[in-house]
């Protein structure tokens, strides 16, 4: 069930295994159906909350999972990162401008 | 029926809430509620959510209960979020029904940016929504602003690499004073209290959640402490922690505007200028946010 993916460069397989080591997150919940995709793409229109049954304290551990696989762009402001941590498009939008700026895509 | 708690022995608390009030479906107990409302302005209301189940996820007659909600609720993918969703939805709409005196269906269930519900029509009776595995608590005050939250109480917290973003350097030392099988259920505590006083202010989770905190340690939470310990909020604020079915962690937040049951004044600041400056930005920043209501709470 893979609708809209990306392959911008490693960002979505760096994404994936930042999901994943969300407590809760399964490999089912992230491609239902669907096998994972061989270049790890990702469902872009998954859903945070009603999709991945997230809750506030699963943001916060995404939040330090992407600090971890994502260590050039340093240290995320909550505040200012929430607004994108919606679906899984939005989060590689996110991830994928803040890399370009660091000059790192 | 009123659920077997632990007592409220804290009068200032007592005066504000009610024990909470468990509710088994459209039967109620509504008298409960209402006299909660009555006495204390305030409910604190909960229930499982087997109780609020609809038997077929797909009757077409959920569209005019859900009502907006109904276009969200037919794109969720999980079954458990789906069920939650229509589950809390049911029982939000039918123990506010009770109290404002018109049926659920009536109700217009909206949404503030950041995903905090509200009663269109009815803004004078502020509501919180909160669930967790098979609880539903819904929070209602007509004295100024709430917020709830729950948790399972065993909830692993500890060892995520998350405390660090959870706590204030003032909660850290104290919950590592803790015996070590202490902490994890100290820290579902903070949590709970956090996100209930970051609901009740409208911010959710926008707020740095280590710029302000609460005693690891005191049985009753009395005030938000800054990140050194020192106290943050005045008596205006009340809180209480509980546990229900004794496996869940509720804590609510309630701020006082003065409004007994008038619901007069919802354009009062819901926390100081120099304290929100803090928690939205930090406190090196010296920044100063231009309001209050926006609010970024994980869509419930």
């Amino acid at each position: 069930m893979t609708v809209g993916t990306t392959t911008v460069g490693t960002v979505a397989p760096r994404l994936r295994l930042a999901l994943l080591g969300v407590s809760g997150v399964t490999p089912e919940l992230l491609d239902g159906d669907a096998p994972e995709e061989d270049d790890g793409a990702l469902d872009e229109e998954l859903q945070l909350v009603d999709d991945l049954d997230f809750d506030s304290v699963m943001l916060l551990e995404l939040k330090c999972q992407l600090e971890q696989r994502f260590p050039e762009l340093g240290e995320l402001s909550m505040p200012e990162i929430l607004p994108e941590l919606r679906t899984v498009g939005s989060i590689l939008g996110l991830l994928t401008r803040r890399l370009a700026a660091v000059g790192a895509v | 029926m009123v659920s077997p708690l632990d007592p409220v022995t804290d009068p200032r608390i007592l005066r504000v809430f009610a024990r909470p009030i468990q509710v088994r479906g459209p039967d109620g107990p509504w008298a409960e509620v209402r006299e909660a409302i009555s006495r204390h302005g305030s409910a604190l209301v909960h229930a499982r959510l087997d109780d609020w189940l609809p038997a077929d996820l797909g009757d077409p007659g959920l569209s005019e209960q859900l009502g907006q909600d109904h276009a969200r609720f037919r794109r969720m993918r999980h079954p458990t979020v789906k069920a939650r969703f229509v589950a809390s939805r049911l029982m939000l709409k039918h123990t506010a029904g009770a109290v404002v005196g018109e049926p659920p269906g009536a109700l217009e269930l909206a949404y503030k940016l950041g995903g905090r519900p509200y009663l269109r029509g009815h803004e004078q009776l502020d509501i919180s929504l909160t669930h967790t595995a098979d609880l539903i608590v819904v929070g209602l005050t007509r004295r100024g602003w709430i917020g709830v939250d729950a948790e399972l109480s065993d909830r692993r917290m500890t060892g995520l690499g998350t405390e660090g973003q959870m706590c204030t350097r003032h909660e850290l030392e104290e919950l590592a004073k803790l015996p070590e099988d202490a902490r994890n259920s100290a820290l579902v505590r903070l949590w709970t209290l956090k996100e209930a006083y970051s609901k009740a202010i409208g911010q959710g989770m926008r707020f740095r959640f280590t710029e302000f905190g609460f005693g690891p340690q005191d049985r009753h939470a009395r005030e938000v402490l800054l990140p050194d310990g020192s106290p943050g909020t005045g008596e205006e604020w009340s809180f209480h922690t509980c546990e229900v079915r004794g496996r869940y962690t509720i804590s609510v937040a309630l701020y006082d505007a003065g409004f007994g049951e008038s619901g007069d004044g919802l354009d009062a600041l819901r926390v100081s200028g120099v304290l929100l400056a803090e928690l939205l930005t930090g406190p090196s920043s010296g920044g100063r946010p231009e309001s209050a209501s926006a609010e970024f709470t994980p869509a419930t």
